[in-house]
């Protein structure tokens, strides 16, 4: 058998493998650091509970509401070229560059029930944000929202502009173009940009923990008004006063639930492939 | 079936461009834009589907349709890389454009399946397009374009991705199908086989110009200057004095030798002229054979180099000719680099630029 060797391949690897190891070790401490009947007991209690369906639901609610609002700016950005692109590509991805503390505290400037948009809701149908589940999605929106952009805009840029023409000569419209020809053709790139909207709001603590440290909220359970925290704004706040022992156990929860999702979204999406 | 008229269609795209674009391509008529890459054909073609903002006019038939959306325009739009939905089957592809006509499901399921016919796609109406072969696609494309009953059929370099093969069969076939529809055809190629074995007539662009129109035979045997004789093969273009014009036979002296045009020249005016020969119509002979031809010339061989299965052979006159024999002739004539040859050809086969 003959062997060639490739040593930058060899060495690079070895780097990467470095890097692996520091993503991964953490995280496995914090799994194997407690026995099943912890982990149980942890799961037991009602405000731990709460807080990791509360961090689901929202951030599912998150990525729904970002498809909906980030699937056409994605569009317009794959299609069209215009004066200013470059400044509203750099709007796109500016909350990667903003603290989220400090987008937490812009949210509440604008949407505080006494502040421009949060005052128009709260006088006229007694709608606040503050405190509250769309609170908590407005937080992780603001957070996540590249994502969806990004992604989404890279599905419609890997859909052939001349089949959109082709459609358009054979009689489609242009919204008719998106609808049967751009949209599912770009289904990946648009669902790949919700997975990665949902993972990175269910990790959000900074702007949450501004905007809606006790949330309360419609739980859907119940069909009965509910108050909770989200769980890493839970984990945070029982570090505080408890300490590393008990936050750890809920982490190690949320942890458990985050990777099994993302290993199921990711499983059925690459299944459309 | 509709008449296609450009007033003055001038746009610029990046580096592309169209310049003033005028002329008519007759109702029913199979017409290939011919030019080399980066003339502008693909642009006029999208220019007639709506694709891009031109100045001047586009009329098909007797509608200006110049500022109307691709989508009302009735266009059948063939692209070079297929363009076929991948998500959607064979049918479907075809049955996409029917959803925007009015007319019945029946009377659609029957339009599908005389187009699956008349293609020769049956048995693939529920494959996908990634399970087809390129010549299979192109004909799903032309369906899809041809479905719709539109008033233009317009086909950007469908032959361009395929095999040698595949081309010559899929030639024939595009022109069996189209010919059933009777439907104006505008067919875009850089490939002068094509454009002589299709077309009624064709365009010559270059540059963003259509700088001649004419009906094959024209095309290739008259071009209206250098360029297009250099594009379309003409590749004898010497430049000499007319010595003198008479009875529709001109004479022109080439460095000592001269040559006969039949055509009649104004003596009066400048005596420089070029003209241009096919290397085609060039025949080699071993002695001064007494033939039809009115031109003889005596020369030498510089060079043979093999062109396809044929044999280019470059002959110094006095002037240089390019002649183009098989490679039978070649043997036959014992032809190598030195040899002295006969080179002769008619008058009527000189086209005066």
């Amino acid at each position: 058998m003959r062997i060639r060797t490739e040593n930058t391949f060899i060495i690079f690897s070895i780097i990467g493998f470095i890097l692996l190891v520091f993503i991964i070790l953490p995280l496995a401490k914090i799994i194997f650091s407690h026995d099943l009947t912890t982990l149980a007991d942890t799961l037991a209690m009602p405000d731990v509970r709460d807080a990791i369906w509360l961090s689901i639901y929202a951030s599912l609610l998150t990525a729904v509401v970002a498809c909906i609002f980030g699937t056409p700016l994605a569009y317009v950005l794959a299609r069209k070229n215009f004066r200013g692109k470059s400044l509203v590509e750099a709007i796109v991805d500016l909350p990667l560059a903003v603290p989220h503390t400090v987008a937490g505290i812009g949210l509440l400037m604008i949407f505080g029930r006494q502040q421009m948009i949060g005052g128009l809701f709260y006088d006229n149908f007694d709608f606040r944000f503050f405190g509250t589940l769309s609170g908590v999605i407005l937080a992780m929106l603001f957070v996540s929202s590249p994502f969806m952009v990004n992604s989404a805009r890279e599905g419609f840029e890997s859909v052939n502009q001349r089949m959109e023409y082709a459609a358009r000569t054979l009689g489609a419209s242009q919204f008719e173009v998106f609808r049967r020809i751009s949209l599912p053709l770009a289904r990946r790139g648009i669902v790949t940009g919700m997975i990665l909207t949902w993972a990175r709001s269910i990790s959000e603590f900074g702007a949450v923990y501004i905007l809606a440290y006790f949330v309360s909220f419609w739980d859907i359970r119940t069909m009965e008004p509910n108050i909770a925290m989200t769980a890493p704004v839970l984990i945070a706040d029982q570090f505080l006063q408890y300490g590393l022992e008990r936050s750890s156990a809920i982490a190690a929860l949320l942890l458990l639930v985050c990777l099994s999702l993302f290993a199921i979204l990711r499983y059925l999406s690459g299944r459309q492939r | 079936m509709s008449q296609i008229t450009f007033n003055d269609v001038s746009c610029t795209l990046g580096k592309f461009e169209l310049i003033n674009i005028n002329a008519i391509i007759n109702s029913g008529e199979f017409f290939v834009l011919l030019g080399p890459t980066g003339a502008g054909k693909t642009i006029l073609l999208e220019a007639i589907a709506g694709f891009h903002i031109i100045t001047g006019n586009i009329l098909i038939g007797k509608k200006d349709v110049t500022d109307l959306v691709p989508e009302k325009r009735n266009i059948g739009f063939g692209f070079q890389d297929y363009t076929l939905f991948p998500h959607l089957t064979v049918e479907e592809n075809i049955r996409f454009g029917l959803k925007y006509r009015n007319i019945s499901s029946e009377q659609a399921d029957q339009r599908v399946k005389e187009l699956i016919t008349i293609s020769k796609l049956e048995g693939f109406e529920q494959r996908k397009p990634d399970t087809l072969s390129g010549g299979e696609r192109q004909r799903v494309t032309l369906a899809r374009a041809l479905v719709i009953q539109p008033e233009v059929l317009l086909l950007d370099e469908p032959l361009s991705a395929l095999d040698e093969q595949t081309k010559e069969v899929l030639r024939d076939e595009i022109h069996r199908i189209i010919s059933t529809f009777n439907v104006t055809t505008i067919y875009v190629t850089h490939d002068q086989t094509e454009a002589a074995m299709l077309g009624d007539r064709i365009g010559i662009m270059m540059k963003g110009r259509m700088v001649q129109v004419g009906t094959p035979a024209e095309i290739f045997y008259q071009p209206v200057n250098e360029e297009v004789a250099a594009f379309v093969g003409m590749e004898n273009i010497l430049e000499g004095m007319v010595t003198s014009s008479e009875e529709g036979i001109t004479a022109i002296n080439i460095n000592g030798s001269t040559l006969h045009v039949i055509d009649t020249y104004d003596t009066q005016k400048t005596k420089t002229v070029r003209v241009c020969l096919r290397p085609e119509d060039i025949i080699l002979s071993q002695t001064a054979v007494q033939t039809s031809a009115r031109n003889l010339i005596k020369g030498t061989v510089t060079r043979l180099s093999p062109y396809g299965t044929l044999i280019r052979v470059q002959v110094d006159c006095g002037y240089p000719l390019t002649v183009i024999i098989s490679r039978r002739s070649m043997e036959d004539l014992h032809l190598e680099v030195g040899s002295v040859v006969y080179a002769s050809f008619k008058a009527s086969a000189v086209h005066m630029l």
